[in-house]
């Protein structure tokens, strides 16, 4: 395959990996900081880059059941978050293809 | 050159002979004792020749060979013409020119004659008349090469006689030829005279009615080399040499060498005189005179200008010279000054020196360009055009380094060519040892040190410039490594935050530099000790080089962040950034919202710093990723790969683009290229469709697409320096190819087992060897020594 760059966003704030600094996603693709996640609070965001998806599996949340993957740090391999893939109540449906980042796990990253 | 010339014979000539022999022992090339091949005409085949003309051209006295000879020389009904120009004066012959010579040679009394070039071509085109002017000239013309001529005595000369003049129809050379007959003949005539063929030139001037330059050239020569001084500027303005600005700048160039030659001879108050009344005068307008022509102002002419007065100050001729840079009344100096000066005179009026040699040399140039597969070491000919061979180009994979245990991303011949590192996924740096056997010239691959320390896959790797030691950076760890034992001396991992993509050491060896996608340039010594950090750039760093006369930084990276319309700071350098776009095939993205912008968007540049002042002198901006950036060995030009598969060479001095070599496939990750063969004519890549490309780097062509590395990309491509026919590759299989020219096929060698594997068969060859053989080949570490079976060897490890 070779050697590839991670990706770097432009954005007022980038979110990145709290451990190697790789960039995740930005404020202007931020949905949500209303959420909960395994670390505390999370965040809801419409779009994450480098970030390895493991596999689906259903999982009951606070809000229903929805199948989700782990998403994991490409570069140092830390579970950062999990992505959307189906949400099974109607009004939950915005939230597919959609990922939750933990405040825990990320930083403000230049 | 229709008329042939044959000596006439008689024995009363026979002094001469000894003349004659005299004469070529100091002048021609012939050794003494080999026969000039002669050419003949015959009359009775070409009716145009008038041999009625020749024969009244017959000359009494001037032969010189036997009688036998002159019989078979005669016979058959050729034209017997005298040979030798016609008596052109002895005052040619002063010039050194022996006037009124035979042709050729003559090197002992039975000895062939030397005679005319291709008289067909002539005689088929035109007529044959007798001569009518004799005016030549026979003064040496510019070049140094011209053996002294000793003066024929007199009675000699004057028994030379008139050739016939040729006038072939048309003004040029053939009658769909371009090239212009004057210019040619008086180039030959230029050609002739610097070789010490005077007397060939003698008759060529006659024959053609074309005289290599005027009597007015050869006074203003004269004058120039003889000091005349007084006549030299007039000399110039016969030459017509009319406008000021020229008159000007001869004057100072004359009144300068005046200026040294007095003060040379140690005549103080007329170098005082010079000074004050004609260089000073001058001085004032030196800011003119460097705006006429830097070509005739050369460095050295305007650098005396300042430094004149102190000069006079010199203790003695041997300091003055030193001081001044000058060799002297007596060496070259009058020469340069001749040269110089001619810069300002009509090339029509004097031929500028060596022109015909210069125009083959250019032609020479022209066709290695044209060559793909140069290697430089052909000895080249004019009967043909250079063209080397393919077979000695490395378009065969001679050996396969296995060591590294996932892809392998990058690798780097040591400046020496004695070592190659390479950098791959599993974190890995591998320095191997590529000895040359001495009796077989075979290279003798060993894996020497696996570098494993990184905990990150290995981005970059840099050799120091003297060899000692290897960077390697892995995301933001950089570590610096003792390339003999392997030792690493220091890790970094504080001051970057974000991956280091750019190596480079400095050109004196005093320490190396860093970039990284944190947007940051930091500076070490040679012990990997922080020295200083650049202002945050506006770009994160994709990959840095140095020039190697270490003047410039030049960094490939990508803007973190838009820069707006009204931030941008030079419109112009936008606007011509487009256009360069436009033509090196990246396109700008069409303009989108702000929303959902991706990698693809963001714009890249190609920044180049002074590394002194860390300012920044130029930058392009482009689209779509950059891969990779090497500089040429002359430091001028950079060598950028994209990702949508160009390849593209910017002059860094123009800031232009230069050159696109096309046909690799788009990709998506990062594949290095690099300048190959022994002058840095190729232009090699790497490329995901698992070939090594090959470019002409002059003309863009595509010569070579060599596979081996299948399945998966080639990564990188490294040319070993010093080598004309020796590069390495590496890929996605996780081996290190190194290519060379197929091996010459010997008589027996269809019955001998080949030395390395064959091209196509390797990569299978070499894993079964490789099985069979991981017992005995297990180094230390663990991991198997690949090399050429027939040359493994136990790798020393530690
Ligand atoms: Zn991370």
């Amino acid at each position: 395959m070779g050697m590839t760059h991670l990706e770097f966003l432009y954005g007022t704030r980038i979110f990145g990996c709290k451990t190697c600094n790789a960039h995740f996603s930005t404020t202007e693709d931020m949905m949500s900081r209303a959420f909960n996640g395994q670390y505390g609070r999370a965040y809801l965001f419409a779009k994450v880059v480098n970030v390895r998806q493991g596999e689906p599996n259903d999982r009951p949340m606070t809000t229903g059941l929805h199948t989700v993957r782990d998403i994991f740090c490409i570069k140092c391999n830390t579970q950062v978050g999990w992505k959307y893939d189906k949400a099974y109540d109607e009004a939950q449906k915005y939230k597919e293809g959609k990922f939750i980042l933990e405040r825990e796990m990320i930083k403000t990253v230049d | 050159m229709t008329t042939q010339i044959f000596p006439e014979l008689a024995e009363s000539a026979r002094p001469a002979i000894r003349r004659r022999r005299a004469l070529s022992v100091t002048s021609t090339y012939p050794s003494a004792d080999k026969p000039v091949k002669r050419r003949r005409i015959d009359t009775s085949n070409h009716p145009n020749l008038e041999a009625s003309s020749l024969h009244s051209n017959q000359h009494p006295l001037s032969g010189i060979a036997d009688a036998a000879e002159a019989m078979r020389l005669t016979q058959a009904g050729e034209a017997s013409e005298p040979q030798g120009t016609q008596s052109s004066s002895s005052s040619d012959v002063g010039n050194g020119a022996a006037a009124g010579a035979t042709t050729g040679t003559y090197t002992s009394p039975s000895a062939f004659i030397a005679s005319m070039d291709d008289p067909l071509v002539n005689v088929k085109n035109g007529h044959v008349k007798a001569l009518s002017n004799g005016s030549t000239n026979g003064s040496l013309t510019n070049g140094s090469l011209s053996p002294r001529i000793e003066t024929l005595a007199e009675p000699y000369a004057r028994h030379a006689k008139a050739v016939a003049r040729v006038f072939p129809p048309g003004t040029t050379l053939y009658p769909d030829s371009m090239t212009d007959r004057e210019e040619f003949v008086r180039l030959l005539l230029q050609t002739l005279k610097d070789v010490g063929y005077l007397e060939t030139a003698n008759v060529l001037e006659q024959e053609s009615g074309y005289s290599y330059e005027t009597a007015h050239v050869a006074a203003f020569r004269n004058a120039v080399m003889n000091g005349k001084w007084d006549l030299v500027e007039n000399g110039l303005v016969v030459l017509g040499v009319r406008d000021d600005d020229s008159l000007r700048a001869a004057r100072f160039m004359i009144s300068q060498q005046k200026y040294l030659e007095y003060l040379e001879a140690n005549k103080r108050a007329e170098a005082l005189l010079t000074l004050r009344q004609e260089i000073a005068p001058l001085d004032i307008e030196q800011g003119r005179l460097h705006n006429l022509s830097r070509q005739v102002t050369s460095s050295l002419v305007l650098g005396l200008c300042s430094s004149a007065p102190s000069l006079i100050m010199a203790s003695g001729p041997e300091e003055l010279r030193r001081q001044a840079h000058w060799d002297g009344s007596n060496g070259s100096s009058r020469q340069r000054l001749l040269s110089h000066l001619q810069q300002l005179v009509p090339s029509s009026a004097m031929v500028p020196s060596r022109r015909l040699d210069t125009l083959l040399q250019q032609a020479r140039e022209h066709q290695i360009q044209m060559c793909n597969y140069h290697i430089g070491s052909q000895t080249h000919s004019l009967y043909h055009d250079h063209s080397c061979s393919r077979k000695q180009f490395p378009s065969m994979n001679t050996h396969i380094l296995e060591g590294h245990r996932d892809e392998v991303w990058q690798l780097q011949w040591s400046h020496r060519g004695d070592k190659l590192a390479s950098s791959s996924k599993d974190s890995t740096v591998i320095i191997w040892k590529i000895a040359r056997i001495e009796a077989t010239r075979e290279l003798d691959c060993t894996l020497q040190h696996v570098l494993r320390d990184h905990s990150f896959h290995i981005n970059a790797i840099s050799w120091s410039p003297d060899d000692s030691y290897l960077l390697s950076s892995a995301e933001h760890e950089i570590k610096l490594w003792h390339a003999e034992t392997g030792a690493c001396l220091k890790t970094i991992n504080q001051q970057h935050s974000q991956t280091v993509n750019g190596l480079c050491w400095l050109a004196d060896s005093s320490g190396f530099v860093t970039g990284g996608m944190d947007r940051r340039i930091i500076q070490w010594d040679i012990k990997g000790n922080f020295v200083l950090q650049w202002p945050q750039l506006d770009i994160r760093i994709l990959e840095l080089a140095i020039t190697p006369n270490g003047r410039r930084l030049v960094a490939i990276g990508q803007l973190a962040q838009p820069i707006s319309i009204s931030n941008e700071h030079t419109p112009s350098a936008h606007s011509l950034a487009t256009t360069l776009q436009a033509s090196a095939g990246v396109h700008a993205p069409t303009v989108s919202g702000n929303e959902n912008r991706t990698s693809v968007d963001i714009e890249r540049r190609i920044v180049v710093y002074d590394l002194e002042t860390r300012q920044e002198i130029w930058w392009q901006s482009v689209w779509g990723e950059l891969q990779s950036v090497k500089i040429s060995e002359d430091s001028r030009f950079a060598l950028i790969n994209h990702q949508q598969g160009d390849v593209a060479l910017w002059d860094l001095v123009e800031e232009r683009l230069i050159q696109r070599y096309v046909g690799r496939p788009r990709g998506m990750c990062v594949v290095r290229s690099c300048f190959g063969g022994i002058d840095g004519g190729l232009i090699l890549s790497g490329s995901e469709d698992g070939h090594v490309y090959v470019w002409n780097r002059r003309t863009g062509t595509l010569f070579e697409m060599l596979s081996g590395h299948e399945p998966g990309g080639v990564n990188s491509v490294d040319w070993c320096p010093g080598e004309s026919a020796l590069f390495a590759s590496c890929g996605d299989d996780g081996t290190i190819r190194l290519w060379g020219p197929e091996p010459e096929l010997t008589a027996d060698s269809n019955m001998v087992e080949q030395p390395g594997p064959i091209v196509h068969d390797a990569s299978e060859r070499e894993t079964q060897n490789g099985k069979q053989l991981v017992g005995g080949l297990r180094t230390n570490d663990g991991y198997l020594l690949g090399a050429s079976p027939s040359r493994m060897k136990e790798a020393s490890t530690r």
